[in-house]
């Protein structure tokens, strides 16, 4: 690349260059810092805040599967578990997106200002300077260069907020426009202590988002519940007359505008809930976060709403209202089970009520857990292919009489599997932390200042991994498809359905149409609804009685697939309940599309088998209405009064598509007319029309409640 | 299989490529290969009706829509436009040249030749070094002033 022409990964290559006996923390610490120097401030016209979250390039700082496993084969040398994992990637059984997901603790920084981390990192750096200088131990040197990681940081971010401020006060020399002196002086107070206005919050909010995001990109990074730590700022405000509900909405939505900037990301916003000591504590922000959703109908940011027992009736209305909308926000979280999910993963129960939903629906407690949460999707579907393949090619060579023995090899299989994934995630994290640390990040997670360690090297409270269940569906009714025609009724031999799915043995269709005739999870049918709680069962205790060697916390289950059913798809053939090679699997813990042909209570009631109790790493369950639904208040009511029921029995997330097949037809015909149509597509809501095609059909397919 | 990052800039050269070549009628593509910068590739091409035939890969092929060059050197019709979707620095040369030596120079385009088209940062080895010493300075006061 040319000298006079960096980019963020030509900058890190130059730093690396010049500081080559450094820390790999300290080189990505200044390598950060000397980005933020450079890269322009810009104040478009008409911009309330200063910051721009959408246009950041990390390209070269996250790590890619192949870097990973080269840095892998580089420390350990090439070991049958990293053999193993490639070739689960090449093949569509495992996938893993490592770093980023997480949500910093941005309440701590808005309540304490950037000054408090300045001067604690400064005391660090003074003591271990001296202690280096008078000892020269190792550990010293460690936590000598830690500390002046982060400080550089807070120096830099600090410099870039006075550069806002003063691009501000110069537009406003300009231009007179009032927003640009607000920006200004707001920049000048954030840049030196903790933010005083509700203005003020927000500013600091997106700058420190801007850097998050600049350091280790993606755009899952969440803000947690904003409607919580913003909310002292907006009453101070609003009872001292320093603003309006309506500028504090204008505030609000601009804010919006920002995180909607940032396309193709997953940021979410929490709000509701309970507080830390279970007392519900919504309040006006909760309803106007709602409402900026509904005003600007971006697809960012994610909006998750946390219910309780005490949640209000006009929140509850609020809800329904955005629901109604059809956007898919916002998800609803049953606090009852989130919570103990969090507490199954050793998390406090005081910070367990303070879970927040992070990228798609994955729990996370906000500042305090670094969970790797898209370190690794296992395809249960593709686990199934492997045993029918291994039956037909005579590699399984035990006697499958019964369904019982069949179902016996296919759980041992996917706890082995699972097992064998577990173990790739702890070397992984370990290498990961070795070779990526981020430590601006790291200055706001609780914990890392006192282990004076990076996020990614268990520097924070709760440092677990997760693992994502995809294709449960397909896998439940695959396996009810070989018990009812192969073992119970007889129909066909195993060999015979395995001919059928792999050797074109059934060009007829007349298996195809057994298969799809089959009972379907979804529909409160007990006999298939066991074989979905007892697979999620022997998954989570599979995970849960893992030993981690180098991490500190668990490893949480998670059953949401994102856009991965679609993808993992691709690389399963035909399935024994009828699905066609290549086409997207079942979505998170949703009924396979188009399958819960028995009404949304059926669906729910079947979930409701399910212990999601130890679903730390969150789910997702996806229930489409038609718009005319929401016509009737009562149809309306009955709705949440079913929401309510799912909860009390154990539910722990629900989304809605609110949208008719007619729309997204028209919409697939004619794209340029529905720009604005956005759909919930499994864990996060999508603009239709940007999905592709299989995607696109697979919602279509989904059943739709009237 | 991985979606860690999402560049505008990069998006917006994209799609005005893409919007040229589907403007021209070719609108059956091939990507090359199977990571992040196709799945930024897959978004425009779906959005703007074009149609995906299959991918191309050096190391994930499946056989079925993800093939390897000589898979998919049987495969490849006169309509198909092969796009090279990677921006992969280290791999940058051999991405390439593969792909050039299997196929026609005509049926294949370049997403994103120049690596780093990002052009709201450009900085000079100099003024990189200029702020590594600004930063070294500052800890050295503070370090100083802690004696």
């Amino acid at each position: 690349m040319e000298n006079s022409r960096k980019d963020r990964a030509g900058i890190r290559a130059c730093v690396e260059s010049a500081m080559s006996q450094n820390s790999v923390e300290r080189i990505n610490a200044y390598s950060l810092a000397v980005y933020m120097s450079e890269r322009n401030v810009i104040i478009e016209d008409d911009d309330i805040f200063a910051g721009k979250i959408c246009d950041v390039n990390v390209k070269g700082m996250i790590p890619e599967f192949l870097e990973e496993i080269d840095s892998l084969n580089k420390r350990y040398g090439r070991t049958d578990l990293i053999d193993y994992i490639i070739d689960a990637e090449r093949t569509g059984l495992f996938c893993r997106n490592a770093g980023d997901h997480f949500t910093p603790a941005y309440d701590e920084l808005i309540e304490n200002g950037i000054n408090a981390q300045i001067n604690k990192y400064q005391e660090q750096c003074k003591k271990y300077a001296e202690l280096v200088r008078t000892e020269n131990n190792d550990d010293s040197k460690r936590k000598l260069d830690f500390f002046e990681s982060e400080l550089i940081l807070q120096k830099a971010f600090q410099d870039r907020i006075i550069k806002y401020g003063q691009l501000a006060e110069r537009k406003y020399e300009l231009t007179k426009n009032d927003n640009f002196k607000m920006i200004a002086e707001s920049c000048g107070r954030i840049a030196k202590d903790k933010p005083v206005h509700f203005f003020d919050a927000i500013q600091l909010l997106i700058l420190a988002h801007e850097t998050v995001v600049s350091e280790a990109g993606c755009g899952s990074i969440s803000f947690g519940r904003i409607d919580v730590y913003l909310y002292p700022y907006y009453r101070a405000d609003i009872d001292s007359g320093y603003i309006t509900q309506d500028e504090a909405m204008s505030y609000l939505i601009a804010l919006w505008r920002k995180i909607a900037d940032f396309e193709l990301s997953w940021q979410n916003v929490t709000i509701g809930g309970c507080d830390n000591t279970g007392k519900d504590c919504s309040n006006e922000l909760t309803l106007m976060c709602m409402k900026a959703t509904s005003i600007v109908r971006g697809d960012q940011p994610q909006l998750s709403l946390r219910i309780t027992k005490d949640t209000s009736d006009y929140v509850w209305d609020a809800a329904i209202d955005l629901i109604k909308e059809g956007m898919g926000f916002p998800s609803l979280f049953n606090d009852d089970v989130a919570i103990k999910a969090k507490k199954s993963a050793v998390v406090s129960e005081e910070d367990a009520r303070n879970y927040c939903v992070m990228g798609c629906v994955e729990l996370c407690i906000p500042g305090k857990e670094y969970a790797h949460t898209e370190g690794a999707r296992l395809n249960w579907a593709k686990v199934l292919e492997l045993v029918l393949k291994g039956i037909l090619d005579g590699h399984i060579k035990h006697e499958i009489n019964t369904f019982e023995q069949f179902y016996n090899i296919y759980k041992s299989e996917l706890i082995r599997h699972t097992k064998m994934v577990c173990g790739f995630l702890d070397i992984a994290s370990e290498n990961y932390a070795k070779n990526w640390p981020v430590p601006f990040a790291s200055s706001l997670m609780c914990g890392t200042y006192d282990n004076a360690r990076d996020v990614t090297d268990n520097g924070t409270v709760y440092n677990n991994l997760c693992i994502n269940c995809v294709g449960f569906a397909t896998t439940v009714d695959s396996l009810q498809a070989i018990k009812e025609l192969v073992y119970e009724r007889q129909e066909i031999t195993i060999m015979e359905l395995c001919k059928a799915l792999y050797d074109a043995d059934d060009s007829d269709g007349i298996i195809n149409k057994k298969m799809l005739k089959c009972s379907k999870y979804g529909n409160d049918i007990d006999e298939v609804d066991y074989i979905a709680v007892d697979l999620s069962k022997e998954f989570c205790k599979t995970l849960s009685d893992y030993k981690l060697k180098y991490r500190t916390g668990k490893i949480l289950p998670g059953f949401y697939i994102s856009y991965f059913h679609a993808d993992f798809g691709k690389y399963v053939g035909n399935t024994p309940d009828g699905r066609d090679d290549g086409t997207p699997l079942s979505a998170s813990l949703s009924a396979t599309a188009g399958k819960d042909t028995s009404g949304p209570l059926s669906l729910f009631n079947s979930a409701n088998k399910i212990d999601m109790t130890s679903y730390g790493n969150g789910m997702a369950l996806d229930v489409k209405f038609l718009p005319s639904f929401f016509d009737k208040k009562e149809n309306r009511e009955a709705l949440k009064t079913t929401i309510k029921t799912y909860f009390d029995n154990g539910g722990l997330e629900v989304q809605f598509n609110v949208v008719d097949k007619d729309t997204l037809i028209k919409a697939q015909e004619h794209p340029e007319l529905y720009g604005n149509l956005i759909v919930r597509v499994s864990g996060f809501s999508a603009h239709f029309i940007k999905l592709e095609k299989n995607l696109q059909d697979e919602i279509i397919r989904r059943t739709e409640h009237v | 299989m991985e979606f860690s990052y999402y560049n505008r800039a990069e998006y917006n050269y994209m799609f005005g490529k893409i919007s040229e070549l589907i403007n021209k009628g070719n609108n059956s593509f091939i990507l090359y290969p199977c990571g992040n910068v196709s799945e930024m590739a897959r978004k425009i091409i779906c959005q703007l009706d074009g149609k995906i035939r299959f991918y191309i890969d050096n190391y994930k092929n499946n056989g079925r829509n993800i093939l390897s060059i000589e898979e998919a050197k049987t495969k490849v019709s006169p309509n198909d436009v092969i796009l090279i979707c990677s921006t992969n620095i280290k791999l940058y040369d051999e991405l390439r040249s593969r792909i050039y030596t299997a196929f026609h120079n005509d049926s294949v385009v370049d997403l994103l030749p120049d690596v780093a088209i990002q052009d709201h940062i450009k900085v000079s080895d100099e003024e990189i070094l200029l702020d590594i010493q600004y930063f070294d300075r500052f800890l050295n006061e503070v370090e100083q002033d802690g004696k």
